[in-house]
């Protein structure tokens, strides 16, 4: 069901990203699909009744359930890239504001 | 021989770059000439194809880099395209001496390594420096527009790779190929993993309607930028996607149809768009467009050899083309056909490097383009296809007009069919061109001495070892 969920916030994120001209919620929109992917990518390591994939005093076997910790590694490398991309996003429409006055990509001349 | 270094090395060398800034050109500068020497010790002392696990820990629970024929060649073909194009544009480096570092480990490991979330990483890591790249070139809005399309196809890819891990519970390509052999999967259900991969992919490889940036962010683009998206980046992009067409797409009729089909319009169309352009560098572009979706067209088409003949082809002739415009276009301050008109009467030794790389890229006999092409229409012909073949050869045609049009006009500064008069000539001052023409003339060489030299060689070395490993692989890791 989640899955089902985080596939139509990634489809919110491409609606905002066809639909929008503001840089500022272009951006947002990309970070919307961002975290419906990351969600999706969770989602699939996901085992009910599992146990969080660390070996303890009180799950000390590796018989036991766990949930796969390799999706989680994968989006926490995701949301690192993600973080990365957002911060060059928002200098490139800050400088962008400098020399055109506007974060609408339709009013800036010039280019 | 650990192909790691090859990505380690540049890494390392820009984290020096950012402690000290002051000698970021020359870090930059040695790890280049280390990693085209690396590539050529490795391809002279290779003995067959390994899969190196990183980190201790075993493929395919680990990450691993792969080293065979096909990703020696993606090496080499990478670091000298590098290279050549920073010892061009050296005085452009500025202050980018980091992100180009960073842009080098960054191609070495997407054609390197054997973990699809690690090429989705590294993907990640070449396409941000190249929108800092581009910003050398003061076109911000386009540089925007790159970035957001870039970061949506990377996202399109991540999420085909998340399909493929959910379907084979691994991401090292080998695995997932054996696996696949092993299960049976029908190729109904690896639809939505491949289209969202080859989408993924495609913005990078600017298969139309993918690469809509490409025009914004190139045509104004300067010598060190522009050669390098469309050699050294299309290059490994367009490897990978030739590793993954030959090893996981398991494709039925209608997908592979409907890819071909995509891949020979990006042909079609950008070379009819290249045929109705003024500007050198934008005629270039559109080329390259039109060269990466025949070189995916012959991938899909399952041609290994043919491919990777006709991406070294377009590599090195393009590599000379855009460097010889950009530079001619910085100096000149124009890169309108029309206004540079005999230029070449004046700089004989660039005209002659331009010309041989721009007869190469049609495929005309004697170079090595020909050779290129005439694989791909022969293999192409061998296994029964007329229609594909047809189509290169009319857009070749196409590609021959505009690009013989070119030279006459850069050759010739009077009138068609006349002798010029001392009056017609323009005088152009271009700075520093020696280094560039060396350059141009070098590759000339080579481009002259690959299209008379039999190809056979190369040919088997190619098929040979890379086919085996794929097989061999199969029957476990």
């Amino acid at each position: 069901m989640i899955q089902y969920l985080s596939i139509a916030l990634m489809l919110v994120g491409i609606y905002g990203l066809l639909s929008q001209r503001n840089m500022i919620k272009l951006i947002v929109s990309l970070n919307i699909f961002e975290i419906g992917l990351n969600i999706f990518i969770v989602s699939i390591g996901f085992v009910k009744d599992g146990l969080a994939p660390i070996l303890t005093s009180n799950h000390n076997s590796s018989a036991l359930l766990y949930v796969d910790p390799l999706p989680q590694a994968m989006v926490l490398t995701a949301i690192v890239i993600g973080v990365g991309i957002t911060a060059l996003a928002l200098a490139l429409a800050r400088k962008l504001y400098k020399t055109h006055g506007t974060y609408e990509l339709d009013e800036m001349e010039g280019e | 021989m650990n192909p790691a270094l090859l990505i380690a090395a540049p890494l390392l060398a820009a984290f020096i770059a950012v402690i000290f800034k002051k000698i970021d050109k020359v870090v930059l500068g040695v790890v280049a000439v280390g990693n085209i020497a690396y590539s050529i010790v490795m391809a002279v002392l290779f003995t067959g194809a390994t899969q190196i696990a990183i980190g201790g820990f075993a493929p395919p629970f680990g990450i691993s880099l792969v080293l065979d024929s096909y990703s020696l060649i993606g090496i080499l073909l990478v670091n000298v395209a590098f290279g050549l194009i920073l010892l061009m544009g050296t005085k452009l480096v500025g202050r980018y001496g980091i992100v180009l570092a960073v842009s080098l480990a960054a191609l070495n490991g997407i054609v390197l390594t054997g973990d699809l979330f690690n090429l989705f990483v590294f993907i990640e890591v070449a396409a941000i420096s190249a929108y800092i790249m581009t910003t050398m070139n003061k076109q911000l809005k386009h540089t925007f527009n790159y970035l957001i399309l870039g970061t949506l196809a990377s996202g399109l890819l991540l999420f085909g790779i998340a399909v493929l891990y959910n379907m084979f519970g691994s991401l090292n390509i080998i695995d997932i190929a054996s696996k696949l052999a092993i299960s049976g999967v029908s190729a109904g259900a690896m639809v939505l993993p491949i289209v969202f991969i080859f989408a993924g992919l495609s913005v990078e490889a600017k298969l139309i309607p993918f690469g809509g940036w490409v025009r914004g962010v190139l045509k104004k683009s300067n010598s060190l930028v522009g050669p390098l998206l469309v050699t050294g980046y299309a290059a490994a992009i367009l490897l990978v996607f030739g590793r993954l067409t030959s090893t996981i797409f398991i494709m039925s009729d209608g997908l592979k149809i409907a890819l071909t089909v995509v891949a020979v319009a990006t042909l079609v169309l950008a070379e009819f768009t290249a045929f109705s352009k003024k500007n050198l560098r934008e005629v270039l572009l559109f080329s390259s467009i039109a060269q990466s979706g025949l070189v995916v067209a012959l991938f899909l088409n399952g041609l290994t050899v043919a491919a990777i003949l006709v991406l070294v082809n377009n590599v090195v002739s393009k590599l000379v083309l855009f460097a010889l415009s950009a530079k001619i276009a910085d100096d000149t301050g124009t890169d309108k056909i029309s206004e540079l008109k005999g230029v070449f009467t004046k700089y004989r030794v660039l005209g002659v490097g331009f010309t041989i790389a721009a007869m190469s890229l049609i495929g005309l006999p004697m170079f090595f383009g020909f050779v290129a092409k005439a694989q791909a229409v022969m293999s192409l012909f061998e296994s029964g296809n007329l229609w594909l073949p047809a189509v290169i050869l009319l857009v070749s045609v196409i590609e021959g007009i505009y690009i013989i049009r070119i030279l006459t006009t850069l050759w010739n500064s009077g009138k068609e069919g006349q002798v010029p008069s001392k009056d017609a000539q323009k005088e152009y001052k271009l700075n520093g061109f020696v280094k560039v023409s060396i350059v141009a003339l070098v590759i000339g060489v080579l481009i002259v001495a690959a299209g008379i030299l039999p190809i056979t060689n190369i040919k088997e070395f190619l098929s040979s070892d890379f086919l085996s490993f794929i097989t061999r692989s199969m029957g476990g890791v």
